[in-house]
């Protein structure tokens, strides 16, 4: 399970530079041929975007705009920076 | 992680291929085709071939979109992103994939500014904060992918966003399968299916596969567990004379998909009467075009593309291996002047291809076979 996080709100990693929105040609999967779906789980939900967290615990930008409301601690599966699937896993 | 942790454990997977074995009927062989580079990639990175038994064959299919793209679609990518000005983003894997003469790691190499990206809505930010340039996307990808394109052209449309294009090589998953099973060279007793691309279509789209052609299909999900347990499924309803989709990966793929990406896309995107796809040819109604609401979009339309058909190597038998015809192995180049340095062909280039997966994880199981 990603851990709670506490304390101070997370940020996303800093999209801004093209280093940090890389697809870099050297890591282990193509998000593309590798039909990724990443399980993260919602931290934080502004609008259509929402911070979320993956199994290493870093902080992505993800649009919500195709699942519906999400809220903290729900989890999505994310291809691309979009959110495809939304599971709502607190209660 | 939750999902994650529980499919890899060895355990587990030693009394899957327990069972497995239990149901094999004596004196046959079994082909199954794994759809997705995904699961081509699971199973040589977990080595999920050596819990399987002998007479049980996984066949590579085509779902790696990098490896299915022709490469005058590549020699077109690159004329684009060789305008003055113009900032061309792509997947990762995009950039090795080698057109007639070049890669666009080529083109960037001489002066051309290609930038890599993880998201399509990375390459609309780029074109936000560089309003005097033209920012164009190389769209690739199967049904998962295709939502989070129409997604980025829906929001630029909406921004008024002018200095955005993309060239689209959405590719759609049923008829090339179709295409494989009218294939005569190709016998196959049953699927697993793409994971993430039912996420998105749902199973529906796959009821001809049982329909049409007698053939079981399981939806899998990408852990070791998911795809032992999808080959048992599918040896289950061959053992029974059972031929239906089923969702082994009920964790993620609702049975319906997502209508709101099927809505987003059917709004962006309407079907090209032909594409060309490596290895396969010409397929009807396989590939993704913009719609007329979204024209303005259309890089092919902004840019002059040379617009021509190129021949694969005569060396490179990746048609083969995407048809399962032959596996990497037996390629005439692989793994010598065809390595995922200096790709020859595509199935080399994407960690997903069916040769890069196998020369990256599987071949060393040979060696040691050999030894």
């Amino acid at each position: 399970m990603i851990a709670e996080p506490a304390g101070e709100q997370p940020q996303a990693t800093d999209t801004r530079s093209a280093d940090a929105a890389a697809c870099h040609a050297d890591q282990e999967h193509c998000i593309t041929c590798g039909d990724e779906g990443t399980p993260m789980r919602v931290v934080s939900v502004e609008h259509v975007t929402a911070v979320c967290a993956d199994e290493q615990l870093d902080f992505h930008d993800v649009a919500i705009d195709l699942v519906g409301p999400v809220n903290a601690g729900d989890e999505v599966i994310v291809h691309a920076g979009v959110a495809i699937r939304h599971r709502r896993l607190t209660g | 992680m939750k999902f994650v942790d529980e499919f890899r454990d060895a355990e587990l997977g030693r009394a899957l291929s327990t069972q497995i074995l239990s149901e094999l009927e004596p004196g046959r062989h079994y082909k199954v085709m794994e759809v997705c580079g995904g699961h081509t990639h699971s199973i040589y990175k977990y080595g999920i071939d050596d819990l399987l038994p002998p007479n049980v064959e996984l066949v590579h299919g085509p779902g790696c979109p990098v490896c299915v793209i022709p490469m005058g679609r590549v020699d077109d990518g690159i004329a684009v992103a060789r305008n003055d000005g113009v900032i061309f983003t792509c997947f990762g894997d995009m950039l090795r994939v080698p057109g007639s003469e070049y890669t666009l790691l080529d083109a960037k190499a001489q002066g051309a500014d290609v930038r890599m990206v993880y998201s399509p809505l990375d390459a609309l930010r780029i074109a936000r904060e560089n309003p005097g340039r033209q920012v164009v996307f190389f769209a690739i990808g199967f049904e998962t992918t295709a939502p989070s394109t129409a997604l980025t052209l829906k929001r630029a449309k909406a921004e008024g966003i002018q200095n955005f294009s993309c060239v689209c090589n959405h590719v759609t998953i049923v008829p090339p399968l179709r295409a494989l099973l009218e294939s005569p060279d190709l016998r196959l007793d049953g699927f697993i299916g793409p994971g993430h691309v039912c996420t998105v279509v749902g199973a529906r789209p796959f009821q001809f596969i049982p329909a049409d052609y007698g053939r079981p299909i399981v939806i899998s999900g990408f852990e070791p567990l998911d795809i032992l347990q999808s080959v048992l499924m599918i040896l289950r309803q061959l053992r029974a004379g059972r031929c239906e989709v089923e969702n082994q990966y009920t964790r993620v793929v609702p049975q319906e998909g997502n209508l709101r990406a099927l809505e987003v896309m059917s709004e962006v995107f309407e079907l090209r009467p032909h594409f060309e796809w490596r290895g396969l040819g010409f397929i009807s109604q396989s590939a993704l075009k913009l719609s007329p609401a979204y024209q303005e979009f259309d890089a092919e339309a902004r840019f002059e593309v040379p617009n021509v058909r190129v021949a694969d190597p005569k060396a490179c038998q990746c048609g083969e291996v995407l048809k399962g015809v032959i596996k990497p192995w037996e390629c005439k180049v692989f793994g010598t002047a065809c390595t995922p340095e200096h790709a020859i062909g595509t199935c080399m280039v994407s960690p997903e291809g069916a040769c890069a997966a196998y020369y990256n994880f599987g071949r060393y199981a040979r060696e040691r076979e050999a030894v």
